[in-house]
């Protein structure tokens, strides 16, 4: 036999080995889809039930009871259990179904009697939107998942305003949850709200002022030690100070880095304040760009803000003072994530109450709204924010038994790169409730705004994406 | 009755003095004899005695030994000669010696101490009793020298000096002594001359049986010999017992005896081996009080244990069979033994401890194996055939080799290993628990359904009757099987390169060989991680490459004789042969049959390469390893099926687990698997495995080719399936490193026989520097081992989980009913078997907290386990909040994440995927119990007793029992024909 042959023979077999190792790549990472909460409520597109949770409200007959707005955006009847805390693990349960393209109301009290009313709402299907709703121009969307962290960049326990935050735990173990402030005196850190025990399947009702005294403005943050929560506020006026009214907001489950709004400009008889929250541990380099519907540009203000600070600029700080229309864009240059609040006190007779809403961390092409009314009592406006380089085209799209119609007249509106427009439906539609798709062919920020004709209330608040 | 007339058949119920017909004097006299015959004309005050002595088929030395009788000066001595069914009456020879003599006639030979009873029973009146062989020729002075001490020490037993019939200078024996487990000890040395060194009377533990001069009332007292100890260590049987009847026994070195130890050409060796390891037993047995018995047995069984192993090792299963058969030989006589003991205890007159005082401390086993005289018996006389051969052996520098290797080996596995052998293996990984008993594996097996799993009735594994039948073969001792099945296999595995390596004809590359395979990291690591499946391979790979190898057709692994074209039953037997290793492999690691025509293609390969000798047998590997996984499937048919139809390669791997692990080239190169840090010494192996390519000639060279090719392929293969050539949880690419370590191993050995064969003819230069370096590797290569072993557990981890879930078994919940309990986590480290996810993580269902080993298997029913899994993956991916209503269809009650194989700090943390960790927190009904972080345990509120925990439908038992009727047959079928073409074989050599 040859040696030199076999020998030659294996080490070219080694070498294959040595070649294969040194072309082989990396592998994959095993992954699993939705690996984060989501930062805004979100309509789900996936395959599956989709379970939702709304924090805040009563069941007892006082202004803070609440309903449940379930809308169905999709093709296929569902059907929503919705289960209302009674207390520790005790739940009072209703399930109704939904048809295609239809938006049921339910009352909390319908389902029980409770001073708090949180509710877990389980849908058996995708493509379901659910708000919770004061009154019919006071709603705000439930959460679609629980967080270990929410922020609220406003609110106030002034004397006449009362801050309630509704921390949930939904989950059968326990949760501890601390809850610090940052108003305009600095970092609040109130013992008595230090890791406080959630029971599970239980929900807290915190009373801010009880904690943090008379402050204009009281940021809060809540960190959840062990477990995963939903934080809602409700802000109540007793009229003493500010027009009496209450609003119901859920609070941000993260930060971000970039916040966006449509909406921008309450007019001269409002006061249009802007609320940043840096709850990191290091200072933000923020900076405020406000974008006029006039065109041109303003210059944009540039701030620092210590770690667990909060800061408050006013329309004249920003320099916007007067404009009847523009948009925001709040980053925080040193990728710091901070939360941004923007309050109208308003005043005039088209809008009064005061509504604080937190602007968009992300952008889509599709947003949706559950909620809504058009009617003689109610306005409704809504409005969208090019926040791209590219020309989009929006729709806008009721929501009817029939399907996703096209609304008259706004079927095909031409966004300008950072260009914003807001409607009223008012003179368009007249429906409540009034559940509205608006969808573009770019990635669009979408805001709605409620406000009560001829009487005090008012909400504003970001769509919920719908990918 | 004269003297040629045979005596009467009925022999032995006679007594001399009774009247009886059937003894009779040789010279014609009827009248009765007694121990106080008149006319033997013997003084009064002398104390007579009867000298019995047994005869069978006497040679020409009888007469020899009659006339030392009939020329002893001791005047009242009688003669009563015992003919045990001697082919021809030897009456007549007495007459011819000793005229006074009585004979006794016996048809058969029913033993020596059945003859001496009969004997005994037969002398009314004597004091003495002196039992002879044939084969013994007295001085003439001995009967009195024996009756005077016997007198004077007030001893009840004595005996003689025995002498070499031929050679009077040569000691024999002056007496016995014997250690706590009834193995003799001489005072003598073989061939040692009669320097009168010995001839103090002194109190010995045994007189051997050549000549023994009993006390007549000690003997009634003992109720004479032992008849279930027909001969060899009757005379062991009777000293111990008069001991403990507070009698003396004593050797009288006055007393002289040439002894011509003829039993050695009466009976086979083996024959002899295997009754003395009987006998020595059933003595223990009986003289032991019940406390010292239960110290003794134990040590007993140790030495008998230790003893097998190395008659295995150095490959004589006779032995082995012969020293372990002597305890099922005695349990199934153990009424007699009670019997026995319960006699021994009316006469007891000294404590064990006192009789103890007699014995050599220590074992007299090991002390007689470091002296190359294990095996051999004083009452076996004369150097025989083995004693020989191992004395050959041992003075030998190739048995220096073996027991170098073996003792090196041994001790390095067992000091490794030793907190495992001493403290139990934990449940880590594949290392799962056995059930209690075996009944509970079997009745699953034979019932046909399975817990792996959700409970389906679908086959069940085989590897699981196969546990369940060692289980019944340990008489339960589930938890001895357990650590056979798990830490043997490494013995196994050495045993079986020992074995391969035997056609080496080179004890030091037999050595080489055992030491490097020893040497390789691969199986440590593997019981440090608890991967059953590598060890199962490890322990199989030689014994798979033996029958492989042979088939490549080339010397030396086919004697010259053997190298012809077999056809027919012979062509047939190897491969089934083959097959049997193989079925029994698969049967836990059923991807064996895919490895096994890889191992054979690589050599085939390698013959396509060398040409030469095995030209004609080129692709006879290839298909006799195809042919072997045919009738490995077939074996394990039906389960064999639910293999193939299986999801990807989780069922493939039996007790093993798929696994997403890259291991790069260079760590397979380095067999680095696991905790045992080797660094670049782990390339020893491979380094040492070139030596043959570099130096060998001839086969040498042509068999190091192969079994690089071999190597080769292994590699590419654990490469392949480490890489996600094969998907992204693929088996164990360690599996694989297997075939590699046997090969190297081989090849280094075979570097030893081209170093012994090739270079002396060689001049020097880079061969003998190459030789160099490879025994450098060789040396080197043990590093890691040797330090991994003083870890003393392969760093296995001290503790399991089931101490941390032990409390989902007890109280409340098993008050409320039955339940089952979800395992999620990487297969790696999961104590079941599961079904896949997503790469290695897997999710199982257990029947409890601790998983048993039936559920290691991949369930065969996977689709109730994929809803478990379904639903674990919508948890994962955050598409449902009520996980736990969805798990409560399956009975689940407790979701157990695994992230540690065992509690937290003696494991490694494998991380599960962030958003299971996230979303399954997040679950409206799953409620976490607090337990060691090494597991996430969730509680299902959803759960409810009853539901979906109903035991499978009964439907179809019958037939499938006629399926595990088939498959016992088979089973059954292939080992009668293995053994009988073993036995072929043999009876050919």
């Amino acid at each position: 036999m040859n040696r030199t042959r076999s020998v030659v023979a294996l080490g070219l077999g080694f070498a294959v080995l040595v070649l294969a190792q040194v072309l082989a790549e990396p592998p994959e990472p095993v992954a699993f889809g939705r690996p984060d909460v989501d930062v805004v409520p979100t309509v789900d597109g996936a395959d599956g039930g989709r379970t939702w949770y709304c924090a805040g409200g009563s069941a007892d007959g006082s202004d803070t009871d609440v309903s449940y707005v379930v809308t169905n955006l999709g093709d296929q009847l569902r059907t929503a259990t919705i289960s209302v805390v009674l207390s520790a693990g005790s739940f009072q349960t209703t399930t109704v179904p939904v048809e295609p393209h239809e938006s049921v109301t339910v009352p909390a009290s319908s389902v029980a009697a409770s001073p708090t009313a949180a509710a877990i709402v389980e849908v058996d299907g995708d493509h379901v939107a659910v708000e919770h709703q004061l009154g019919p121009a006071q709603a705000a969307p439930c959460a679609s998942a629980p967080s270990q962290e929410w922020y609220l960049a406003n609110g106030s326990t002034a004397p006449g305003a009362t801050e309630l935050l509704y921390v949930f735990n939904p989950f059968p173990d326990p949760a501890v949850v601390t809850i610090t402030a940052a108003t305009e005196g600095g970092l609040d850190a109130p013992r008595s709200l230090d890791a406080l025990p959630v029971r599970g399947q239980s929900v807290l009702v915190v009373d801010l002022g009880q904690h943090v005294l008379r402050r204009e403005t009281v940021a809060a943050m809540v960190e959840v030690r062990s477990g995963h929560v939903v934080v809602d506020r409700i802000q109540r006026f007793d009229g003493s100070t500010r027009p009496a009214g209450r609003e119901i907001t859920l609070a941000a489950s993260a930060s971000a880095s970039v916040w966006r709004f449509a909406d921008g400009g309450a007019g001269a008889e409002s006061t249009e304040t802007w609320h940043v929250l840096n709850p990191g541990p290091n200072t933000a380099s923020i900076s405020l760009g406000p974008v006029p519907d006039s065109g041109g540009s303003l210059n944009a203000v540039d701030q620092q803000l210590a770690p667990g600070a909060q800061l408050t600029l006013t329309a004249t700080d920003l320099g916007v003072a007067g404009l009847t229309g523009y948009s925001m864009t709040v980053t925080s240059g040193n990728d710091n994530g901070i939360v941004v609040e923007r309050t109208v006190d308003g005043r005039s007779t088209t809008r009064r109450g005061w509504t604080s809403s937190l602007g968009a961390p992300v952008s889509a092409q599709r947003w949706a709204f559950g909620a809504g009314s058009s009617s003689t009592t109610v306005d409704e406006s809504i409005s969208v924010l090019n926040p791209g380089a590219q020309a989009v085209t929006v729709r806008f799209l009721q929501v009817t038994p029939s399907g996703l119609v096209p609304i008259a007249g706004l079927d095909a509106v031409v966004l300008a790169p950072a260009q914003r427009t807001q409607r009223a439906l008012g003179g368009l539609i007249q429906a409540s409730p009034l559940p509205v798709v608006v969808e573009a062919d770019g990635e669009v920020v979408v805001a709605r705004t409620l406000a009560q004709v001829g009487g005090t209330g008012a909400s504003e608040v970001m769509g919920m994406p719908w990918p | 009755m004269t003297p040629d007339e045979p005596t009467s058949p009925e022999a032995g119920t006679g007594r001399i003095g009774a009247g009886e017909d059937d003894v009779e004097p040789v010279d014609g006299r009827a009248d009765e004899l007694d121990g106080d015959d008149p006319e033997a004309d013997v003084p009064r005050q002398l104390p007579t005695v009867t000298a019995v002595v047994v005869a069978h088929d006497p040679s020409e030395w009888f007469e020899e030994a009659l006339a030392s009788l009939a020329a002893q000066d001791y005047p009242a001595l009688v003669v009563l000669v015992v003919d045990a069914g001697s082919a021809e009456p030897i009456v007549g020879r007495v007459a011819g010696v000793l005229p006074n003599a009585y004979v006794h006639r016996i048809d058969d030979d029913p033993g020596f101490s059945t003859v001496a009873n009969a004997a005994t029973a037969m002398v009314e009146g004597s004091d003495f009793f002196l039992f002879c062989h044939d084969d013994i020729a007295l001085d003439p002075d001995a009967v009195r020298q024996l009756v005077e001490e016997a007198f004077r020490s007030n001893a009840g037993i004595v005996g003689p000096k025995l002498v070499a019939w031929d050679v009077p200078d040569e000691l024999l024996s002056v007496g016995l002594s014997a250690d706590k487990t009834g193995v003799t000890s001489s005072f003598v040395t073989r061939a040692e001359r009669d320097q009168e060194q010995h001839d103090a009377v002194r109190d010995v533990f045994c007189i051997p049986g050549g000549a023994t001069l009993v006390r007549a009332d000690l003997l009634r007292a003992l109720d004479g010999y032992d008849e279930g100890i027909p001969f060899l260590g009757e005379d062991l049987d009777l000293c111990w017992r008069a001991q403990v009847a507070g009698a003396r026994v004593m050797v009288v070195p006055a007393a002289r005896a040439r002894h011509r130890e003829a039993l050695d050409t009466r009976r086979p060796f083996d024959d002899r081996r295997r009754l003395l390891a009987r006998h020595r037993l059933r003595t223990t047995l009986v003289a032991y009080g019940w406390f010292h018995l239960l110290r003794v047995l134990p040590q007993a069984a140790l030495f008998a244990v230790g003893e097998a192993m190395v008659a295995v090792a150095t490959g004589d299963f006779e032995h082995a069979r012969e020293v372990l058969g002597a305890w099922p030989w005695n349990l199934r006589r153990r009424g007699d033994i009670r019997a026995r003991r319960r006699q021994l205890a009316r006469v007891r007159a000294l404590p064990d401890a006192e009789v103890r005082r007699l014995q050599v401390h220590g074992s007299a086993r090991v002390s007689a194996y470091l002296a190359g005289e294990l095996g051999r018996s004083r009452s076996l006389g004369q150097i025989g055939v083995f004693r020989r051969r191992v004395s050959t052996r041992l003075a030998s520098q190739s048995l220096r080799w073996t027991l170098v290797a073996w003792v090196a080996v041994g001790a390095v596995v067992l000091v490794g290993s030793r907190q495992l052998v001493g403290g139990g293996l934990p449940e880590v990984g594949g290392f799962v628990g056995f059930p209690d008993g075996p009944t509970t594996l079997l009745r699953e097996y034979v019932n046909g359904w399975t817990a792996a799993g959700v409970p389906a009735a679908s086959a069940a594994p085989t590897g699981m009757a196969l546990v369940g039948l060692a289980g019944s073969v340990a008489v339960g001792a589930m938890g001895l099987v357990r650590q056979v099945a798990m830490l043997g296999l490494l013995p196994i595995g050495l045993v079986g390169i020992w074995r391969l390596a035997k056609p080496f004809d080179s004890r030091a590359a037999r050595a080489v060989t055992l030491v490097v395979y020893a040497s390789i990291a691969l199986p440590y690591d593997a019981v440090g991680q608890g991967r059953w499946g590598t060890l199962v391979l490890y322990g199989a790979t030689p014994w798979l490459l033996a029958r492989l190898l042979r088939a490549a057709g080339d010397l030396p692994f086919v004697p010259a004789e053997d190298d012809v074209v077999r056809v027919g039953w012979r062509r047939t037997q190897p491969v089934l042969a083959l097959g049997l290793v193989a079925a029994v492999t698969a049967a836990f690691v059923p991807v064996v049959v895919v490895v096994l025509p890889v191992l054979g293609l690589a050599l085939s390969i390698g013959s396509l390469l060398v040409g030469g000798e095995g030209r004609r047998h080129t692709w006879r590997p290839l298909l006799y390893g195809l042919a072997a996984s045919v009738v490995a499937v077939v074996a394990n048919l039906p389960w064999a099926l639910t293999v193939a139809q299986g999801s990807g390669w989780w069922t493939w791997v039996g007790v093993s687990a798929p696994t997403d692990v890259r291991f790069g080239l260079s760590a397979l190169m380095r067999f680095d698997t696991g905790p045992v840090a080797v660094g670049l010494l782990g390339c020893s192996a491979a380094v040492a495995g070139l030596l043959p390519l570099v130096i060998g000639d001839g086969w040498r060279l042509r068999w190091a080719v192969r079994l690089w090719c071999v190597a080769l392929a292994g590699w590419a293969v654990a490469w392949v399936a480490g890489n996600g050539v094969l998907g992204s949880a693929a088996p164990d690419a360690a599996l694989a490193l297997a075939p590699v370590a046997a090969s190297l191993a081989l090849a280094t050995g075979i570097g030893v026989v081209a170093f012994e064969e090739d270079l002396r003819r060689a001049h020097f230069g880079l061969r003998q520097v190459v030789s160099v370096i490879a025994a450098a590797a060789v040396v080197v290569g043990t590093v890691p081992v040797l330090a991994a072993s003083f870890n003393g557990r392969w760093h296995l981890p001290r503790a399991d989980a089931t101490a941390s879930l032990s409390f989902l078994d007890q109280g409340e919940p098993s008050a409320q009913g039955d339940y089952r309990v979800l395992w999620v986590g990487s297969a790696r480290i999961l104590p079941l078997s599961g079904v896949a996810i997503e790469g290695d993580l897997a999710a199982a269902v257990a029947e409890s907290s601790s998983p048993a080993v039936g559920e290691r298997w991949s369930p065969g029913d996977e689709s109730a386990a994929a809803r478990a899994t379904t639903t674990v993956r919508l948890t994962a991916d955050g598409l449902t909040q009520r996980s736990g209503a969805e798990l409560a269809d399956l009975g689940i009650r407790y979701v157990v994440l695994a992230q540690r194989a065992a509690p937290t700090g003696t494991a490694e943390l494998v991380r599960l995927p962030p958003a299971l960790l996230t979303n399954i927190d997040q679950q409206l009904d799953l409620r976490r119990v607090a337990v060691d972080p090494a597991v996430v345990v969730y509680e299902n509120l959803a759960w409810q007793a009853g539901v979906g925990t109903e035991d499978p439908p009964g439907s179809g038992l019958g037939s499938r029992r006629a399926v595990v009727a088939v498959q016992v047959m088979v089973w059954v079928g292939l080992m009668v024909v293995v053994v009988r073409g073993r036995r072929r074989r043999e009876r050919r050599r």
